[in-house]
Order: C-alpha cells, then structure tokens, then sequence
C-alpha cells in the first residue's frame, strides 16, 4: 500500500515545495496550474457552506466577545472602550488567580485520566465477544446521563454523613471524609466524577480509531513474532495519534470549560477551591453583570487552550513521521 | 482497490439531487420560521409574563391565575400569556433577552436583584402605582421594602422568603432543655443534642451552611440580632468591621469547632430535611422546611416546632427576602403591565399561591385566612413573620459581588483560614473596593 | 502444551477480562442504577441511612407523577425532531468540510482549520449574548426587516437547529480520520475520471463509517441532553426538549422532588442508550484493508 502523504495531521501553511521564489512568484505558478486550481475551487466550495454557518453564528460572536472584553460592557448598560484595563484588572483580581490555579489543577488530574482510561477502556472493548455490545453501552451511559441528575446523584454518594461512599469507607475500616466540603478534596471529587462522566466519550473516538487501523498490519507483526505489547506500541500507537490529537485537544476543550457539575454540586466552593475559569466567567458576567470583564477571563483561557492546543499539535507532527 | 474501480459518474448525480434537497430542506426549516407569532390586530394588547419556576403545581396555578385576568380583560383587548421559566437558569436567560430588547413585560424574581436591575434601566419605578393603589396598604411593608431603591419602590411581592428557627420539641425534652433566651445559651446548650457513631454524626446539634447565600443569609441575622451592620446606614461603606460581627463569625465557626455540627451539614442526602429524620436539633430555615417533611418523614411532624431564633447582643433580627413581579422598564404596555401586577397582587390571588403553592403569604391580610390555620406549622411560621424584627437585605447596586464578599471572607473564618477579626477586616476593605469601583 | 491445557487458559483469560469488564460496569452504571432504584422507592424509604439497595416497597408512584409533570410527548418529538435533522445534517456538513480540510489541497487551508478549531476554545458564555443578538435580530424573519425589529428566529426550530448545524468538533473528527485513509484510494477514483465530489462520496466517505457512526452518536447524544440553549431561545412550551421537562421538578428555590425527577431522568436517558446499541454495530464494521 503506497501511501505519498504522511500521515501528518496538521501541515505547515508552506507546505507547497519550499523554494527561493518570491510569494507572487509562487502564488502566480500556483493558480497557473490547472490541477491546483480545480482541486482549490473544489477545497472552497467544499468547506463553503459550513464557513458560511460558521461566520455567522460562531466566528462574529466570538470577535464580538473579544471586542467587548476591551469595554465596560455590563449587559445592560453598553459601557464604554477602557482599553486593556479589564485585562489589567486580571493581573491583580486574586479570584482571577485562585480560579487559574484551579483550572490548571483540574485539568491536570482529568485529562490524563480520562485519556489513559479512555484508551484503555477502548483496548478492552475493541474485540469480538459476547455481550460486548451491553459493555460498551455501559461505559456509555455517563456521557448520556443528564448532568442535572448526574449531579445530584454524584452529591448524594459524596455526602459526608450518609454518602454511599463514606459508608462504604467505614465498612472497609477508613476514616470517612468531607469530600465536597472539604478544601482539599472538592476538585478532585469533581474531577473524578468528570472522569466518569468523560471516559465513554473518549473511548468511542479510540474504538473507531482503532478499527481504521488495517489489521493486516497486527498479521504481518504477529507474523515476525512481534508480542501484544510490541504491536501496541509500533502499530496501534502511532497509527492512532490523529485520533488522539483529537482526543487530547477536545479533553482540554472540554476539561478547561467544565461548568456543570461545579454550578451544581459546589457553586466554585468550599473557600473557593472549585471556582474555575469558566465558573468565574458565570459569576462576573452574569451574576454581577460584568460582562466586559467576564470576556478577557475567557480570551485568557482562549489563549491557554489555543496554546496547549498548538504545542500539542507540534509535537503530534514531529513524531508522526512513518510510513505504512 | 475493487471499490474505486466500481465507481461510475453515474451514480453522482444521483448524489447531487439529493444533497440538493438537502439543503432546500434545511433552508425551508429556516423559512418557515417566518411564519411565526405574527403581531396582534388594533387596539390589542399582548403582554408576556414569566414565572420563576416550572414545577407542575407552579404552573398551574399561575397558568389559572393570567386565565382569570384574560378573561376579566377581554372587553380592553389585554390578553397576557404566561412562561415558566426553571430558577436556575432564570438569571441567564433575563439577562440575555433584556439585553436582546425582547424581555417580557413583567417578570419574577427574587427582591435583591432590583438594585442591580435599577442601576441598568431594566426595571420600571412603581411609586406612581403605588399611589392610587387601594391594596398598598395590605402588604407586609417588609417585603415592599426589600425591593426598594433609593426610595423607589420596584417590586409586587408574591412570596416571603423568610427564616425562622425551626426545632424538635422530642429532642429538646429528652435533652432536658427548652429554647433558650440567647445566642450564647443555645450554644452552650447544643453539646446535649449530639450523638456519634465514631466519626459520623448520627445526630448533629444543627446543621449550618458553610458557603454561599445561604451562608450570607443565615449568618447575617446573627450579625443584626448583634446589633451589626454589612453596610453603613447611607450604604456609601462597609460597615462590617465592628466587634458585633466578629462575634457573629465566633458564635457560628464555634458550632464546627466544638463538633457540634458537621463542616458537610447535615441532610445532604437529597431534600429529606434532617428535622424530619431527627439528625438535628434545630435548623434556621423558610417555610420551604415544612413540605420537605411533610413529603418524606410525615411522621416526624408533629414533633416539630418553630420559634422566633434566641437573641444576640441587641436582639432578634431574622431576615426577609421576598420574589416579587418587576415591571420591564422598556415595555410597550407599562399601564397595562401594572393592570396584570395589581391583578396578581390582590387578595384571591395572593391567597391562591399561598394556599395551592405554600409561598409564604406577603399580605398581612391573608395571614389569618383559614388555609394559613390549617397546618399549624405553617401558621406559627406565618405569625412570627408579623410579630419578629425582620431586616432584608440591603439594595445597593453591587450587592451580589458584596453579598460573595461577605460569605466567603465568613466562609474563611469558618475553615481557619483567617480569624474572625482578619476575614471583618479584609471583608470591609473589599467591600469598600467594591463600592468604589 | 497440549492443546487442551492451552483451551483451559484461554477460558481462563476470558473469564478474567469478563470479571473485569463487569466490575468497570458496575462503576460505569452505578449512579444510573441507583437513579433507577431510587426510582422505585416511596419517599420514606429514598434517603434511608444505611441505603437499601433492594427496594423494601416497589412502588410506580414517581413514574405516574413523572409522566403527568409535563407534556412529554410534545417534548419528546420536538427533541427527536431537532436533534434528527442536526445530527444528519451536521454529518453531511462536518465529512465534507473535513474532507475538504484533509484531503484537499488549497491556499488558506490550514489557517481556516484552525481558525474553525480555535472557536471552541472560547467559553459558550460570552458567546451567548452576541448569538442571542444574532438570533434576535435575523434578517427577514419573525416580523425583522434588514436591520431587526421583531423577534427573528426567536421561538423558532430554526433558532434551536440553525446555529448548530456545524460542530467545528465534528469537522476535526471527520479531518483527523480522513487523514488516515491511504492517498492511493483518491488518486485511482481521480484517473477513473471521478469529480472531486465524486471521490468524497463515493470513494472516501464510506471508509470512515466508524467515525461517522461516533460523530451521528455524539450529535445526537450532545442535542438530547441540552437544555440550555433551547431554555435561552425559546419560550413556547409546544417547542421545548425534554431536559426541560426535567427541570420541572425544582419544586421551588431550595428544593427539588427526587423521586419523579429520577424516574423521568430514566426515560429520557433510554431513547440516547438505544440509538447508541443501534450504532455500535458501525464501530466495528469497516476494515479498509479487507477490500481485496
């Protein structure tokens, strides 16, 4: 199987032949040739309609959001252009430092959870056996949980005094805990029950992952006597990393803008230690009106995300570099 | 590679056609929408309305109420319509369709907001309503008060949102105690309530929320029956910083700090109230209490009792909240958006969701209606809202930003992570940040 | 080793895997199954300490109660409804801008990808208002002109299925798995004379059923579980989704009647469990390398 594309998920925006030409030279002999402009006219209709809907509803609020965190913008009142001073505001807001902090913990302890678990889950499941299908169905279950029940269930397990979980602790002989209202076990009772909530999504992407990769690929291994972990890791491991590029970056998407449960279950407490970015943005923009400020939050996290998203992205593209 | 080779150009039109029709039917979805609510002919008025709040019961006993004033409204063309809109989410969505120029008319929400709501025009002054009419003098002037700003009244009052000490009469006699005359006394008395199993409560003295409005609820009335303030009298500066209220904090962190009540709470398992099961004492809490018990332990009932909370330094102060009917300060309708506040307001109505929906009556003359006497609780809790100092509070423009303020600089204390002196201090300072901001 | 032996410590790994399969299960759906169980229990015994896992008293009380909170068969086909034309429209929508995201060769390609990816990253809640404003102020519906005036698709399908019809999420799914399929596919339909269109769907779309099937999976799945946007555009009851009729049973401020909102939640959540049984089969079907 000839394959003259590697398999690199993201190009370089050069990635027409490098050479010494100037960038009218090269667009001029671009366009001159018919094959490009045939496959470009096609690449534009292609991606037309779907960049029609996203102008509209996605990009120009997203550039309104990001005018407004320039203003102050309070709902009601259409505010006036202040310049950087929301994003000064953020240098010395301790709630704005305390919430970054939280973020950055949260995510820490979900997405290599829910990526290893998820992988791992996707492992198990991705084979032929009976009652595989009520498996995989109920490591679905979370995701389609609604979270409102989700939560309350979640509350009621993590309850200090009759919590299923406590009560389970003290049968096996452990102190029982405060969990969501204690400081220092909030977030990560939250962030495991994300984890629980995440995983089946996660591991539905590895499974269709999983099945693109060509099982001649596992024969001709097994073949020349490579063992299970061996093929993991020379077969499974790189020909999946388009999907967990995907996986990763929607794992940080997602975890970074956790709301939910944290409005539900911990409204961002005990002292503060569950407020989030994006809870944070809840509080300021909607519960005290200030929207102008509430949208440099988000940008901040627009950037870190964008950023994690990038340096994840090179990485991806440095090591994905083989051939079938 | 079979399946390229299969490939004929035939096929594709096919393809086309029907991503064509595709698409024509998304865009007759976006078509149709054309033909939506057309507006009503000459001289009708539509005004809309929304209820905080989509429960079954809720929603149909306002959905009877606009009925009534439909019908009464006919012949002057006024027709309202009602939505129910969840309370979580309730805050969200007024924002965003106030800021979008499409709010309803009138609209429910709890009585802090209005200051908020004041300083962004949104909401309607009523004074000029409120002077020609004859039911003003019917309410509790508490709750006509709490959505109060600067002196202009902006809030219908439907539901009293206040809260007393209820108790369990059993286990204050099997302590040997009896509600005590002070703060201090209930303290001190509170160790004979408490019952464990090794680290878990079985019974707790009371239960204490540790964060939140709540938090700032409970924890206030404590600060006022000290004599304490969180605001100055002109609500120009923080007034928190004063002995009263850091003896408040002393007097509610000690109830964590002698073990007396888990930092947890007691009752998270789902809505049964922990009177009802008998894992506290006592509680401070709204009428709200009363049908908790009465739908998951009916039996415990009779054993409960309310009572005006013990006295601070200066007295007792219990706090009053309220939700109330706000006029948009941009609708079309305004005359005839009073028409269906006053219409709610009168006595069947407000006597209707009392009765159907236990809101705690806001008219001092259905405090004495017979549905009232009917549940003793009920009429206890009812009758102490009229005898019992009651303080809202205060409407200034910034309140939730100062309301987080003062919970979560309480809540600090509470976990040790300031003293009581330090988390006065620095709640005052940012108070006063706040204010100046 | 005899083959027997070798039989018995294969029995013996499967039984293994199933014991550890059925214990993550367990895990997996124990907050559903103690939403089910409580489902089943009177008032007086839900919150029992220690819990009873068992039902002392099997009672459908909540069902009944559940059932009468809310018109749920209008809910349930305005979901079916929005959810279906978005989850099938997005497909088309997201394979194709993928694929033209992947496969495709033209200037600005990558710069418009990640353009489209970067709007996720922006937290839904800024957004919201300037998407309301958008939706209020759409042109030539619901009584606008060009520049407003009435409600637009306010109250509308069109303002619940419109601005979702593309999952940037989606388009990146679809991109990544494209990219995955060997060159040599577009470049054999491309001598046999297939238009550009022609080698999307004929040739490549096929091959990546498994990522279609998750995509139709997750769409629909994302739709039956929202509540918030719809909560924000629409007003009239007759269009509401069914996370909305569980929101009725926040009886008031502080409180919230347990046992119908768990029996409620359990029939909301099956239709999504369905359709995800109905799709599976998808994940495992394709195998490109067995088209010889």
């Amino acid at each position: 199987m000839a394959n003259n594309e590697p398999n690199i998920p993201v190009n370089t925006p050069s990635s027409p032949p490098p050479s010494k030409k100037s960038y009218f030279q090269r667009k001029k002999e671009y366009w001159g040739s018919t094959q490009n402009r045939k496959r470009a006219i096609a690449g534009y209709t292609f991606i037309a309609p779907a960049y029609l809907l996203f102008v509209v509803f996605l990009f120009i609020p997203v550039i309104w959001a990001f005018y407004l965190s320039f203003t102050s913008y309070t709902i009601f009142t259409p505010g006036e252009i202040v310049g950087i001073n929301n994003y000064q505001r953020l240098m010395n807001d301790n709630a704005f430092r305390n919430a970054l902090w939280n973020t950055t913990y949260y995510a820490l302890m979900v997405i290599p959870l829910n990526i290893s678990i998820s992988l791992c889950l996707a492992l198990l499941v991705n084979r032929k056996m009976r009652g595989m299908n009520f498996f995989r169905a109920a490591y679905y279950v979370p995701v389609v949980t609604s979270i409102i029940a989700a939560s309350m269930i979640w509350m009621w397990l993590y309850d200090s005094n009759n919590g299923l979980i406590n009560y389970v602790l003290i049968q096996l002989g452990f102190n029982p805990q405060s969990w969501l209202n204690d400081p220092d076990l909030a977030l990560p009772a939250l962030a495991l029950m994300r984890v629980w909530k995440g995983v089946g999504w996660n591991m539905v992407i590895f499974l269709a992952g999983l099945q693109s990769i060509p099982k001649t690929l596992y024969e001709a291994a097994s073949i020349e006597g490579a063992g299970r972990w061996m093929s993991f890791w020379k077969i499974t491991w790189p020909l999946l990393a388009p999907t967990t590029f995907f996986v990763f970056v929607m794992a940080t998407i997602s975890t970074f803008q956790t709301f939910g449960e944290i409005y539900a279950m911990t409204s961002g407490g005990p002292v503060q230690s569950t407020t989030t970015l994006v809870y944070l943005i809840f509080v300021y923009g909607f519960e005290r009106y200030e929207m102008g400020y509430a949208s440099a939050i988000a940008f901040v996290l627009f950037f870190i995300i964008l950023t994690l998203t990038l340096i994840n992205m090179f990485i991806t593209q440095k090591k994905v570099n083989y051939d079938l | 590679m079979e399946p390229v080779t299969r490939i004929n150009q035939k096929g594709e039109g096919k393809v086309k056609k029907w991503i064509v029709c595709m698409l024509t039917a998304v865009l007759l979805v976006v078509v149709t929408a054309c033909g939506g609510e057309g507006t009503s002919g000459d001289g009708e008025t539509e005004l809309t309305i929304w209820v905080a709040g989509n429960s079954n019961q809720i929603q149909e006993t306002f959905r009877a109420i606009i009925d009534d004033f439909n019908e009464q409204y006919e012949s002057e063309g006024i027709t309202a319509n009602v939505q129910f809109e969840p309370w979580g989410e309730l805050d969200q969505k007024l924002s965003t369709s106030l800021a979008g120029g499409v709010g309803p008319d009138v609209f429910m929400h709890g009585a802090a907001a209005a200051a908020g709501f004041a300083a962004g025009n949104q909401i309607e002054p009523l004074n000029a309503y409120f002077d020609d009419w004859a039911d003003y003098s019917e309410f509790n002037p508490g709750y006509l008060e709490a959505g109060a700003v600067d002196g202009d009244y902006y809030v219908v009052p439907i539901q009293g949102a206040n809260r007393m000490m209820f108790y369990r009469e059993d286990i204050f006699q099997e302590a040997g105690v009896e509600i005590p005359e002070t703060l201090d006394e209930l303290l001190e008395i509170s160790e004979a309530f408490v019952e464990r199993d090794g680290s878990r409560f079985v019974r707790a003295a009371t239960t204490l929320p540790t964060e939140g409005n709540d938090l700032q609820q409970i924890w206030s009335a404590f600060l006022w029956s000290n004599g304490g303030d969180i605001l100055s009298e002109d609500f120009s500066e923080a007034a928190i910083n004063s002995e009263e209220a850091v003896k408040a904090i002393e007097f509610y962190k000690a109830f964590f700090d002698r073990e007396l009540t888990p930092i947890a709470g007691m009752g998270g398992q789902g809505d049964q109230h922990p009177l009802g099961t008998g894992e506290v004492a006592f509680t401070f809490d709204g009428v709200w209490a009363i049908d908790q018990i009465l739908t998951y332990t009916p039996d415990a009932y009779e054993h409960i009792k309310v009572a005006a909370p013990p006295r601070g330094l200066e007295g007792t102060t219990t706090l009053v909240g309220s939700s109330g009917f706000f006029m948009n300060a941009n609708s079309d309708h305004k005359d005839e958006a009073w028409k269906l506040m006053s219409f709610i307001g009168n006595r069947d109505n407000i006597e209707k969701v009392s009765s159907e929906l236990k809101f705690l009556p806001v008219r001092l003359d259905v405090a004495e209606a017979d549905f009232v006497k009917e549940d003793r609780l009920f009429y206890e809790f009812v009758q102490l809202t009229t005898e019992v100092d009651g303080k809202a509070n205060p409407n200034v423009p910034r309140w939730t930003a100062i309301r987080d303020i003062v919970a979560a600089n309480v809540e600090k204390a509470i976990y040790g992570q300031l003293t009581p002196q330090e988390a006065v201090e620095n709640a005052e300072k940012e108070i006063n940040e706040e204010i100046n901001r | 080793m005899t083959r027997n032996s070798r039989d018995v410590k294969q029995a013996i790994n499967k039984l293994w895997l199933f014991l550890l399969m059925s214990a993550i299960a367990i895990i997996m759906l124990w907050p559903f199954i103690w939403m089910t169980v409580t489902s089943f229990k009177p008032n007086t015994e839900m919150f029992a300490y220690p819990p009873t896992i068992i039902p002392n008293e099997i009672i459908f009380d909540h069902y009944v109660a559940a059932w009468k909170a809310a018109p749920w068969e209008r809910f349930f086909f305005n979901t079916a409804f929005v959810a279906g034309v978005i989850t099938f429209s997005s497909l088309f929508l997201c394979a194709i801008t993928g694929y033209a995201f992947a496969r495709l060769e033209f200037p600005g390609r990558n710069f418009l990808f990640i353009l489209l990816l970067a709007s996720m990253m922006i937290p839904f809640e800024v957004m919201l208002i300037p998407l309301y404003l958008i939706i209020v102020n759409f042109p030539f519906t619901g009584g606008n002109g060009i520049w407003g005036g009435g409600t637009g698709l306010l109250n509308t399908y069109s303002a619940l299925i419109v601005p979702r019809l593309l999952f940037p999420f989606g388009v990146f799914l679809m991109r990544q798995f494209f990219l995955t399929l060997p060159k040599s596919l577009e470049d054999a339909a491309r001598i046999d004379g297939c238009s550009e269109f022609g080698i999307f769907w004929r040739v490549m779309f096929p091959l990546i059923k498994p990522a279609s099937a998750t995509l139709v999976v997750f769409v629909f799945s994302m739709m039956w579980d929202d509540f918030f946007w719809p909560l924000i555009v629409i007003n009239d009851q007759n269009l509401m989704p069914v996370q909305l009729g569980l929101q009725s049973f926040q009886t008031s401020q502080y409180t919230t009647d347990w046992g119908p909102l768990m029996a409620a939640t359990v029939w909301v959540s099956l239709p999504i469990i369905i359709v995800f049984i109905f799709a599976q089969k998808y994940f495992m079907n394709i195998n490109i390398s067995s088209d010889k």
